[in-house]
């Protein structure tokens, strides 16, 4: 009795102290401070995720720290600003590319005072670069972007290891670097403004093939600390401001030459970076309630945060938001029933409810209703009003989808409803993560209106799944894919060309193009699918341009048309910020958050 | 004695290679994914799977395999937690490094959290043990009752929401890079985590020590020394406590070793990088060097104590004697 009173009494206590402390935090809600802000202080960021590889910049291309390397530790030859007729380009270390008129070759003149900050603290010469296209190429480095150098002539047979260097590449001069392809690549330039391709000295090549991260000299206005003490020749212990699994930390580069940096020569705000790595959103989403964090890289904030701060007029200054070129998805396999059938495919299209995924993912703020597969950033918003599938608030059209299961072979008597046998135990693969699987769930309760009974299955491997045709996987949804915010090749190609069909290649899962031959290999009773291969060649081909633009924005309707996907969303990055940071400005360039362009309250 | 220690010590071995194989194999057999695959992230046919392929010894026979971690755990410079074996998929970090790196967070958690615990529960479970129905002991009970129910993970993230969010007297989360353990350990940073873990294990601690003075206070030989005028306190401290103390070290050895080896939900909670999250993230992220790695060293951690622990009760208890039928 008295152990019962006891603890009575300590859990009154417990929730006397919750109900006492009332309010949204530790903190006046304030919103975003009306005090100038001065250069000056420490910009702290959260990081859900750690690096991949080390951080090593040609290994890995995580948002951290991909968005830290672009804004603050390395600098490429050119920098690329989308733009509805095509995409400009920017010189960052080299001066505005010159390229010949049949487009093989180019010409970067390196400007005067871009050095490498400490240990190396030397300028950044036409050689260095060469060495970093060698060392992106080599198998052994595994990079993440290593086919987009393969077009320089050469590249093949140093990779293959038939020719000690790379013919393409020749540096006349210290500061002039020519570049000469095999065959016509009109994304080879934009693909220099890659981390992939920001030069790394020699002298730190050696002996950290795979942990370069650790040792990473910078070019630009932020150095990792702890760089400087690390001894080039002799024994290196890895800089001491990256602790794998805790944190990361920025100072000033002082090497960085603001004169000889156009994009960021104004700005370079805060004194510090400090990144905090491992915390979940929600303690993120805490500390940057108090004040305590300025906001975080990766991951989504928590959608009660979402929905405080934009409901409230005081606090809606502090969320950043932009659309990206990222699409999520739901899959359907030609080539397997009932999908093998196109009424089947765009009635499913009709009934999706897209605003129920909407709210599922934490509302707007998140991402905005996907009408067609190429995300309308690459394409430069050529198709905002296309809609081939539009419904009432985007609520799904019953009536509609109906109409279009009617005239499907898998609808015998045209009651709307898919009643052949293969409408059944439809398979329909998901993520376990929140909110792929409540997605999945929502989309199956749509279909089954339209009398397709969905099989959903949870798993985290199902790419392996997926990866293998022969397994004749129907569905899969929350997929997602993103594409250059100029250009949406990095998706029509890995997606939708019969060259990524399979495990050796990925990941065109719909199987488009895949073959006669290949079909019946893996078991499918259909013999033929449609194929885009064609009109992706021809439109890859094309110069980035207008006529570009064009070609890609009529494949996009063509392939949208033909429903293999139930376009979901488009992502949006939302970031909220605290009441430290008075400016967070948005960045073209790297399509984030530019963290060198923050500045902070003098109160912070 | 030194045959004794000599057959642990072979015993513990046998124990080290058998959790090894175990794991080995579990990785094998479970679909943990293609570790080529989740390194270059390329295609099966592309050059750089293949060399990843070749680097890692993936189409090498499993036994070959096996045998590459095994000569990991041979506890000599060069070979043990090899650097050319045992480093990250995912992180390209030798895990020797990052255990270095990590041990000193998990230590400070362990041992502080196991002293607090010790400190907390040990005078409280003597003292519930000597004054039955007592309002101590009913304070002992509800302790208790507590430290069962509570998960930790809740707990954790209660204290953090009061202590730190709304009243601000506690720090948050997180070890900032510019602090070493001992520095986070002066700036209060694992005073909540010890907290955490006095409730995790505490409940134990108090019911077994409740019990054992209770039982040891009616025992004969205490009978006897009352009788002799023995003082009280004397026979509580040189006496009770010493014969209560077996069971808990019992307790307290194998606690220490799992606590030390990596109190995984904690460390989440307060976001300490610690070697508990390096291993839950390594098993979730199919990183087979990391999970080798740790489970040799948590199965070297409770080996070790576990020899420890038996040297121990050779003091706490001279009763207990180790003759040739031991293991």
């Amino acid at each position: 009795m008295r152990a019962k009173r006891l603890f009575a009494t300590l859990t009154v206590s417990v929730l006397v102290t919750l109900g006492a402390c009332s309010g949204d935090g530790g903190t006046e809600d304030e919103g975003t401070p009306t005090t100038e802000a001065q250069p000056g202080g420490t910009l702290r960021l959260g990081a859900v995720k750690d690096c991949r590889a080390a951080c090593d910049p040609q290994r890995q291309q995580d948002q951290f720290p991909t968005t830290l390397f672009d804004c603050c530790l390395l600098r490429t030859l050119v920098k690329v600003e989308p733009a509805p007729e095509g995409p400009t380009f920017i010189g960052d270390i080299s001066e505005d590319p010159v390229v010949s008129d049949d487009g093989l070759e180019f010409e970067f003149t390196l400007r005067e005072g871009v050095r490498f900050g400490p240990p190396i603290d030397r300028p950044v010469t036409a050689e260095d670069f060469i060495a970093t296209f060698e060392r992106a190429l080599s198998p052994a480095t595994e990079a993440f972007d290593a086919a987009n150098y393969r077009v320089i002539e050469g590249a093949e047979e140093f990779a293959a290891g038939e020719a000690p260097t790379i013919s393409g590449l020749e540096a006349p001069s210290p500061n002039v670097l020519r570049i000469r392809l095999s065959e016509a690549a009109p994304l080879f330039l934009p693909n220099l403004a890659s981390v992939s391709a920001a030069p790394i000295p020699p002298e730190l090549m050696q002996g950290h093939a795979k942990d370069y991260g650790r040792f990473l000299v910078s070019t630009g206005p932020y150095m990792v600390e702890g760089i400087d003490a690390v001894d080039v020749s002799g024994q290196q212990e890895p800089a001491s401001g990256y602790r794998p699994g805790q944190a990361l930390v920025l100072v000033r580069n002082p090497a960085w030459d603001r004169a000889s940096d156009p994009i960021r020569g104004d700005y370079a705000y805060p004194d510090s970076v400090e990144v905090t790595i491992g915390g979940s959103v929600e303690d993120y989403s805490l500390k940057i309630d108090r004040g305590e964090l300025d906001m975080q890289i990766d991951g989504t904030p928590p959608a009660s945060a979402l929905r405080r701060y934009s409901t409230d007029e005081a606090l809606q200054a502090r969320v950043v938001t932009e659309e990206t070129a990222a699409v999520v998805y739901s899959t359907m396999t030609v080539a397997a029933p009932p999908f093998d059938d196109e009424h089947v495919r765009r009635a499913v299209n009709w009934i999706v409810d897209k605003s129920a995924v909407i709210r599922l993912i934490g509302g707007p703020l998140n991402g905005t209703v996907a009408h067609h597969v190429f995300p309308n950033v690459s394409i430069g918003g050529a198709l905002a009003d296309y809609r081939p599938f539009g419904t009432a608030n985007d609520a799904g059209d019953p009536e509609r989808a109906m109409e279009e299961m009617a005239q499907s072979a898998y609808d015998s008597d045209g009651d709307g409803r898919c009643d052949a046998p293969e409408c059944t135990g439809v398979i329909m693969l998901g993520s376990p993560e929140s909110p792929g699987a409540e997605i999945a769930q929502s989309i199956a309760d749509d279909l089954e209106a339209i009398g397709l009974e969905i099989d959903v299955q949870l798993l985290e491997n199902r790419y392996e799944l997926l990866d293998e045709p022969s397994n004749r996987v129907p569905m899969n949804t929350w997929a997602a894919w993103g594409t250059a915010p100029y250009d949406p090749s990095e998706i029509a190609g890995p997606v939708f060309h019969s060259e990524f069909i399979g495990p050796k290649a990925c990941c065109n899962e719909v199987l488009l193009g895949a073959t006669p031959s290949q079909l019946d290999g893996w078991g499918f009773a259909s013999d033929s699918v449609p194929s885009v291969d064609a009109d992706i060649e021809a439109c890859d081909q094309m110069p980035l341009g207008q006529q570009r633009s064009d070609c890609w924005v009529a494949l996009n309707q063509r392939i949208t048309e033909m429903a293999v996907w139930i376009p979901l969303y488009e992502e949006k990055i939302t970031r909220i910020v605290s009441e430290n940071v008075v400016a967070a400005p948005w960045s073209p360039l790297y399509q984030f958050i530019a963290f060198e362009q923050v500045s902070l309250s003098p109160d912070g | 004695m030194l045959w004794f220690l000599l057959r642990r010590v072979v015993f513990g071995a046998l124990v080290l290679f058998a959790v090894s194989v175990l794991t080995f194999l579990m990785y094998f057999k479970l679909p943990a994914g293609d570790p080529a695959r989740m390194i270059t992230r390329k295609p099966t046919e592309s050059r750089e799977y293949q060399l990843a392929r070749e680097r890692l010894g993936l189409d090498d026979p499993i036994l070959v395999q096996y045998a590459r971690f095994a000569r990991g755990m041979i506890p000599l410079p060069g070979l043990f937690l090899d650097e050319d074996v045992y480093f990250s998929y995912q992180s390209n970090i030798a895990v020797k490094d990052e255990l270095l790196l990590r041990a000193p967070y998990t230590i400070a958690l362990g041992v502080g959290g196991v002293v607090l615990t010790l400190l907390i529960t040990v005078p409280l479970g003597v003292a519930a043990g000597l004054r039955p129905r007592s309002r101590t002991d009913s304070t002992a009970g509800a302790f208790v009752l507590a430290s069962i129910s509570i998960p930790p993970f809740w707990l954790g993230g209660l204290l953090l929401f009061v202590f730190w969010f709304k009243l601000g007297i506690a720090p948050s989360s997180g070890i900032p890079a510019s602090e070493s353990a001992w520095e986070a350990v002066l700036a209060g940073r694992f005073i909540l985590p010890w907290i955490t873990t006095v409730v995790a294990l505490g409940a134990i601690y108090v019911q077994l020590l409740r019990s054992e003075v209770s039982e040891v206070m009616g025992s004969d030989y205490v009978r006897t020394a009352r009788a002799k005028g023995v003082p009280r306190r004397r026979i509580v401290v040189r006496h009770v406590v010493r014969g209560s103390l077996s069971s808990v070290v019992t307790v307290l050895a194998y606690d220490v070793a799992t606590v030390v080896a990596g109190a995984v939900v904690i460390e989440t909670v307060f976001n300490i990088p610690g070697i508990g999250r390096y291993a839950v993230e390594a098993v979730t992220a199919s990183d087979l060097p990391v999970v080798m790695g740790t489970t040799v060293v948590f199965a070297v951690a409770i080996v070790v104590t576990g020899i420890v622990l038996d040297v121990a009760y050779l003091y706490l208890d001279p009763r207990v004697r180790y003759g040739e039928g031991s293991i």
